[in-house]
């Protein structure tokens, strides 16, 4: 079962991508900008996510893009002229799709109704009357099982077998119990592939075939490999064997003949009602008991390799290794054809691009694995370095300057490493257009979506945790950014509003950027709703920009009324909350009338991360780089107490919160003069800056981030770890939430005058 | 016994090597693992049959050991679990 799941798996990453394209190559033919194979794309898109859904029985996912599929299928034929129109319903449609599989995924759930009524909609475009609601049950309608034409006449599909041989017709009769299992079973067919090399070339799979026709009934396959070569003369590239498969299955044969619509061309195929003359599978039915011999040694019909017991029609279990005792005949005849040498080839070819050669999929969990591996090797190689220098050996030595280059291949080999591990942010930026529209749809507002720099990569840890801060901002942007079409109308503006979502790389760190060309911030109505609210006193003087970054207050929400899609006052908090874990900082530029701007940066990778090391109390600690403003000695008069407990630093005509580290985090309970330390200037993500004290500064390094939360627990004040070159585990501070912590609680120590002591 | 363990993935790109394989091979019983195999296409599945072939002709054994899951469904799927399994294939003729 492990494997049948892995193939699953893979089945809903192609999913992913495939619904990627589909949406792709809707939004293009919206736009205009598609070729004349978009359309095909987009119905192989949907046939690739139906034939896979079928292999897994997910019925639901099958029905729903059977009827989407029915309509493109008649779009790219030009049945049915393409329109806006159009184009938005099956962009919707898209969207059910996706929905069927994430809820065939175990993710979320199908809206029965909505899917149901998008059926119906598709219905309608293919088939004017139809007007019935109910999602249809797709296919043609089981036609009335003829009794089976067990007498076989020369039919003329088989006229075309060029097997070289004639082909003697023979009744045969049988019993009245065989009968009655075929008739319950629903009607035979017999279909017969013969694949051309090219079928194989275009890395499609006889295999995939088979199990396709596998989903449409029980199978039972026989294999001619009459025309295989010796060894020798095999060409391992060229299709020779070709297959009679025995199908019983209630669909009609426009069911059948869309298995092989990929491999129109690359594969001849005949489908014939009815068993195959003097088929083995028959012959077993005829004679369930004994092991059948090899019917009629003169009817070389029969496909001569392989006896197999043929078991009855649930033919795909029991894995019985055949127990038959048959005489295999080894020598067949040669007379056989050769398939690739065949008819020309068939109307219409469909060129399906192979699964990218240049690509492959890797297991995330190797690449992590390999990542934490190379963040050792870096540890290893600087705990090396460190030892080396201990010994006092000189630099010009050979060994100081093998060891050098080592560092240089450490730090190359971990870029790379990090470049496997990077993603283009489009993974995420292509779920957004799908938001777009539903905010819109739900808000009443027109937006379109423009995306620039999808391709900016990132690491895959960032990657992960970009989706909901973006769909926070979008929806924000939608729903309290653009106007109604009306309003903007009024203000002269194009009724459809237009947010734009960037990413660009800025100085070693990615962008990401939020911008709408609505109303902009109301301020009255952001301070009014801000006092109102308590979240600020009404005598404070707010310059437009602090008024701006109140939204971004927990509890703030603007919105009138509590809507669906944003405004329940969760909105903007949430994604500064989720920025600031991620390292990252997020702002806003508004302009009154014109529209809002937020802008988020993050750094590139969470793995690691150049930080100060810093000694506080005996203890070593990193500092974030990012943080750091300047680091300064205090001198003795820039010290002024505040209050009964604290103290500040003036640092060029401003004054800052002095802030003990090691008395922070509890590693002493009295804190020496700032004067005897060093201070570091640190500026917190909300741009408030504060003045941490530590002993000593060690100097800068890269380090390897190692997460407390998944070894340990999460401690506050601490944002990770990592191991330092002499293999000492140091603290990676949290400087926002050292910043917090001092100031919600007062010192532990008793004595109040400690940290302004001078 | 010579054993050749056939790789994970028998596609259009594994067909070449896993004839040259055989060839190298060719002359000696042979046994040939299946427990890594999670994808067996049409033409590997084509080399697997005529060496199966050509070891029969040269009177010598051929067999698959340890058939993954995969393996055994892809070739019944195939309708060729006959052709690797049975028990009394060995030097028949007709």
């Amino acid at each position: 079962m492990d494997e049948l799941e892995a193939i699953k798996v893979t089945f809903f990453q192609e999913c992913e991508e495939l619904l990627a394209d589909l949406e792709g190559g809707l939004l293009a033919m919206q736009d205009g900008t598609d070729d004349g194979d978009t359309v095909n794309a987009v119905f192989r898109a949907v046939h690739s996510i139906k034939g896979g859904a079928g292999a897994f029985g997910l019925e639901p996912l099958v029905r729903f893009a059977h009827v989407f599929e029915t309509l493109l299928d008649a779009l790219r034929s030009n049945e049915i002229p393409s329109t806006q129109d159009l184009i938005a319903v099956l962009l919707r449609a898209s969207d059910v799709l996706a929905d069927h599989v994430s809820s065939a995924r175990g993710l979320g759930m199908v809206d029965d109704a909505v899917s149901a009524a998008m059926a119906a909609e598709l219905k309608a475009w293919t088939d004017p009357s139809y007007a019935a609601p109910p999602a249809p049950e797709p296919g043609v309608p089981v036609e009335a099982a003829a009794p089976v034409p067990f007498v076989m006449e020369p039919e003329e599909s088989l006229e075309d077998d060029d097997l070289g041989f004639d082909f003697q017709p023979m009744t045969i009769t049988i019993d009245e119990q065989a009968a009655t299992v075929f008739q319950a079973i629903g009607d035979a067919w017999t279909v017969s592939i013969r694949p051309k090399s090219d079928l194989y070339r275009k890395a499609n799979e006889t295999a995939l075939l088979l199990r396709e026709l596998a989903r449409l009934g029980p199978i039972q396959a026989t294999l001619d490999d009459s025309a295989l070569p010796t060894l020798e003369f095999l060409d391992p590239e060229a299709a020779y064997v070709t297959w009679t498969v025995r199908l019983e299955t209630e669909q009609d044969e426009a069911a059948i003949r869309e298995v092989f619509e990929f491999v129109d061309g690359d594969c001849e195929l005949e489908i014939v009602r009815g068993e195959a003359p003097v088929d083995q599978a028959l012959a077993a039915l005829l004679n369930p008991v004994e092991t059948a011999p090899a019917p009629e040694p003169e009817l070389t019909i029969a496909p001569p390799v392989v006896e197999q017991p043929i078991i009855a029609p649930p033919v795909v279990e029991a894995v019985a290794p055949a127990p038959v005792s048959a005489p295999a005949p080894a020598a067949p005849p040669v007379a056989a054809n050769a398939p690739a040498a065949a008819v020309a080839a068939k109307a219409q070819q469909i060129e399906v691009p192979g699964p990218g050669q240049s690509v492959i999929r890797v297991d995330p969990e190797r690449i992590d694995r390999l990542i934490d591996l190379v963040g050792e090797l870096v540890i290893n190689q600087a705990m090396l370095a460190q030892r080396v220098g201990e010994y006092g050996i000189a630099p010009s030595s050979n060994l100081a300057m093998g060891l050098d280059e080592l560092e240089q291949l450490t730090r190359e080999i971990q870029d790379s490493v990090m470049a496997i591990r990077a993603q283009p942010v489009k993974s995420v930026f292509q779920r957004m257009p799908r938001l777009v529209r539903e905010v819109a749809n739900m808000t009443g507002k027109q937006a379109r979506l423009v995306m620039d720099g999808e391709n900016t990569e990132v690491d895959k840890t960032v990657i992960e945790r970009l989706a909901d801060p973006i769909t926070h901002m979008l929806r924000n942007a939608i729903d309290h950014g653009l106007e109604t079409p009306e309003e903007r109308k009024a203000a002269g503006k194009n009724p459809e509003g237009v947010v734009r979502l960037a990413a660009l790389h800025r100085s070693g760190r990615i962008v990401i950027e939020v911008q709408d060309d609505g109303r902009g911030i109301n301020r009255e109505r952001v301070l009014s709703i801000a006092v109102k609210k308590g979240l600020i006193s009404p005598e404070i003087q707010l310059t437009d920009e602090e008024i701006d970054n109140l939204i971004f207050l927990p509890g703030f929400s603007t919105a009138d009324k509590i809507s669906d899609v944003s405004g329940r006052g969760v909105g903007m908090d949430v994604v500064k909350r989720s920025v600031q874990a991620l390292g990252g900082r997020i702002s806003i530029a508004s302009r009154p009338g014109l529209g809002s701007t937020f802008t988020l940066s993050l750094p590139l990778t969470l793995a690691v991360l150049d930080g100060m090391v810093i000694d506080v109390a005996g203890e070593t600690l990193v500092v974030p780089l990012a943080a750091i403003v300047e680091s300064l000695r205090p001198k003795a008069e820039e010290v002024r107490p505040l209050g009964p407990v604290g103290a500040v630093l003036a640092v060029r005509d401003s004054f800052v919160p002095l802030i003990d580290v090691g008395l922070t985090l509890g590693y002493r309970d009295t804190s020496p003069s700032p004067t005897e330390g060093v201070v570091l200037l640190v500026e917190g993500e909300d741009g408030s800056r504060a003045a941490l004290v530590a002993d000593a500064i060690h100097g800068q390094r890269q380090v390897v981030i190692k997460s407390l939360e998944q070894n340990y627990q999460q401690v506050e004040g601490v944002a990770a770890a990592t191991i330092l070159g002499d293999g000492r585990v140091a603290l990676i501070l949290d400087v926002d939430a050292v910043i917090g912590l001092r100031r919600r609680e007062p010192p532990r120590s008793a004595d109040p005058t400690l940290i302004a002591a001078e | 016994m010579p054993a050749l363990a056939l790789p994970e993935t028998l596609d259009l790109k594994a067909a070449g090597p896993l004839k040259q394989a055989f060839i190298e091979n060719r002359g000696n019983a042979i046994e040939v693992h299946a427990d890594q195999v999670r994808r067996l296409g049409g033409l590997c599945l084509q080399v697997l049959l005529a060496a199966q072939k050509a070891w029969t002709v040269d009177g010598k054994t051929f067999s698959i050991v340890a058939p993954s899951e995969a393996f055994l469904e892809t070739t019944r799927l195939f309708g060729a679990e006959g052709a690797f399994f049975p028990t009394a294939i060995h030097g028949a003729t007709s």
